[in-house]
């Protein structure tokens, strides 16, 4: 079988809230091992976008498709929430939410792949693999000498790491990542950006992002979004050299 | 000094359990001055076990059960009415004579075996809080609704238990019984009474042992991660109801346990025992001596029925139960880690800060 280029397309995607529409026709598709952002001012379907993406809102008409490594092609639009997750696709939410009084080695076995059964939690201590797929996953994220902290006195941007430590347990094909910068300072987003180009290794990885350094230090590929319609989509230079994207979002703010 | 830290709470169990263990000697050798003492330290040994009980699903769960008194209750009966059988010979009791009952009712068959009496005092209290943690958790009914619904169960129940007089004598409960071992009463049975305060003590180091085992594993990590943030327990793909329904009714079965040790040294039980008062009264014990941590429920447990004990005799009998609710709001607003929660964190912060008197004041680590 030949593994498609693409892991994910999103092909024609609408949605309508009451007559108003959040999505008009975005078709992207996604390339395999790379980071993928959408940008886009307020209001551009951004969110709505990934809400489609893990099911948790449904389209007006299109379909998005999801392409995993060895195994058929599966429509993702139609699904259940919870399904989703087990084909492998992680979602992170833009609020931390990390279990803060578990320490962060506690945090990550709970995260760890089956075993979800109450005998299996009274009985079971996790695997010698286990355990060394705790450790290398934190080293990525640079939790590795924090192994024993309790979560909640992290630091905002390493509770952050934590969580996308925590969804790289889970094995999956694709993560995304909603707004993972905000609240960060500036040498916190860089290493975010780092983590992000080290993880993109073992899968895919889709941001939205408004910090455009962060975007620029990291992105692959960006897919600017305006008024739930697609503007442009190609590399940051070519991005950040658009007139329309230039008017329509760059040039507000002073970024 | 790390030994202390990490086994700090072990420790201590273990200075409990040596104290309670002594304390039956020192009753031979005469430094006590009766056998009420050993009769009431067996009472404590009863409230601890169910405060471990209910500290599993409050201080490590998060769900505050306020009806906790039931199962203590349901327990204790299922003990009471054996107890009553071996005094009747397995023949009908006088209430029932009184309520108009010929033969002895269907509910009380199998209390004339202590065998199946046993299996029942575990069992009946398991059954009613598996129906109850069932719906109520797969509802997601939780907070303070649970406490609510929690508490209008237990006084449902007890009015049940006073509307069948016949059946449970009403107000008054089961009294005139004996224990296990026999009768307690008097130099001569000291012996009977002894070994009914040994198995007690077993229970209730089995009991901590068990609680210690759970909360040591993956699963107690789970039931404080269900206690922090639900919804993310569920995502992470936990069936977070069904481990709510498990540690609901591994409680109720505890708190039964301790509801038949108590009957052993009471000597009777009555609906008192399954009022809300009474469960809240359990909360207390547990919120006083910390919270999600098993050694200060037995802290707890015990330090305020000492309380109780020396203090509501003579002329404190009358504002106790208003020097306990302070004592209950105070730690609720300012030590919320109780007595446990003051010696481990806020000890240890303020002798530091003493330390760094000079320095500049160090930051509350223990928040």
């Amino acid at each position: 079988m030949i593994v498609n280029e693409n892991v994910l397309e999103i092909n024609n995607i609408s949605v309508c809230f009451d007559g108003f529409y959040a999505l008009t026709e975005v078709k992207t598709a996604v390339k395999r091992n790379t980071v993928h952002f959408f940008i886009g001012p307020n209001g551009a379907g951004k969110t709505t976008l990934l809400d489609i993406i893990c099911a948790k809102t449904k389209p007006t008409s299109g379909t998005v498709i999801f392409y995993p490594k060895d195994k058929e092609p599966v429509r993702l639009t139609g699904m259940k929430e919870y399904k989703i997750v087990t084909e492998g696709i992680g979602r992170k939410f833009q609020v931390p939410s990390v279990f803060v009084n578990l320490t962060v080695a506690e945090n990550m076995i709970l995260s760890l792949k089956g075993h979800k059964g109450i005998m299996d939690s009274i009985f079971r201590k996790p695997s010698g693999e286990d355990m060394e797929n705790i450790y290398a996953t934190l080293e990525k994220v640079g939790l590795r000498e924090r192994a024993d902290v309790r979560a909640g006195s992290l630091a905002h941007g390493e509770k952050q790491w934590l969580e996308i430590a925590m969804q790289l347990l889970q094995k999956p094909e694709i993560i995304m990542l909603d707004e993972p910068a905000a609240g960060m300072g500036k040498p916190e987003t860089f290493k975010t950006g780092e983590i992000l180009k080290e993880i993109k290794k073992d899968c895919t990885i889709i941001v939205i992002e408004h910090d455009m350094d962060f975007v620029k230090q990291a992105a692959d590929i960006v897919t600017v979004l305006h008024e739930g319609k697609m503007l442009m989509e190609g590399s940051i230079t070519d991005v950040l050299a658009d007139k329309t994207v230039q008017a329509v979002y760059l040039g507000r703010g002073g970024e | 000094m790390k030994l202390i830290k990490k086994q700090g709470d072990n420790i201590c169990f273990s200075v409990i359990v040596l104290i309670l263990a002594a304390m039956p000697l020192m009753l031979n050798a005469g430094m006590l001055s009766g056998s009420s003492t050993v009769l009431f330290l067996g009472k404590c040994i009863a409230f601890a076990v169910v405060a471990i009980g209910l500290d599993l699903i409050w201080g490590y769960t998060g769900i505050l059960s306020l009806g906790h008194g039931l199962y203590f209750a349901l327990g204790g009966y299922c003990m009471a009415m054996y107890l009553k059988l071996q005094q009747t010979n397995g023949q009908i009791t006088d209430f029932m004579h009184i309520g108009g009952i010929e033969t002895l009712p269907l509910v009380w068959r199998p209390f004339k075996y202590l065998p199946l009496t046993i299996i029942l005092i575990v069992a009946v209290p398991s059954l009613v809080a598996f129906l109850v943690g069932y719906f109520m958790f797969k509802k997601r009914v939780k907070g303070v609704y649970f406490s609510i619904i929690s508490q209008a169960l237990t006084w449902a129940a007890y009015s049940i238990f006073i509307a069948l007089s016949p059946y449970t004598n009403g107000n008054v409960g089961i009294t005139e019984i004996k224990t296990v071992f026999g009768s307690i009463k008097g130099d001569a049975n000291r012996a009977n009474m002894f070994t009914l305060f040994y198995v007690s003590l077993a229970i209730l180091v089995l009991v901590y042992a068990l609680a210690k085992f759970l909360v040591s594993r993956k699963f107690g990590k789970l039931l404080v991660a269900i206690r922090d943030g639900e919804n993310r327990t569920y995502f992470s793909g936990y069936n977070v109801s069904s481990y709510k329904t498990f540690i609901y009714v591994l409680s109720a079965a505890i708190a039964g346990i301790a509801g038949a040790v108590f009957v052993n040294f009471n000597g009777s039980i009555t609906p008192s025992q399954m009022t809300i008062a009474y469960s809240i009264t359990m909360v207390i014990w547990v919120a006083i001596g910390g919270r999600g941590t098993i050694i200060g429920a037995v802290i707890g447990a015990f330090l305020i029925n000492l309380c109780e004990y020396n203090l509501s005799s003579g002329s404190m009998v009358e504002i106790w139960q208003y020097i306990i609710g302070a004592v209950f709001c105070i730690t609720i607003l300012f030590f919320k880690g109780g007595i446990v929660g003051i010696v481990r964190d806020q000890l240890p912060a303020f002798i530091g800060r003493l330390k760094n008197k000079k320095a500049v004041p160090a930051k509350e680590a223990a928040k």
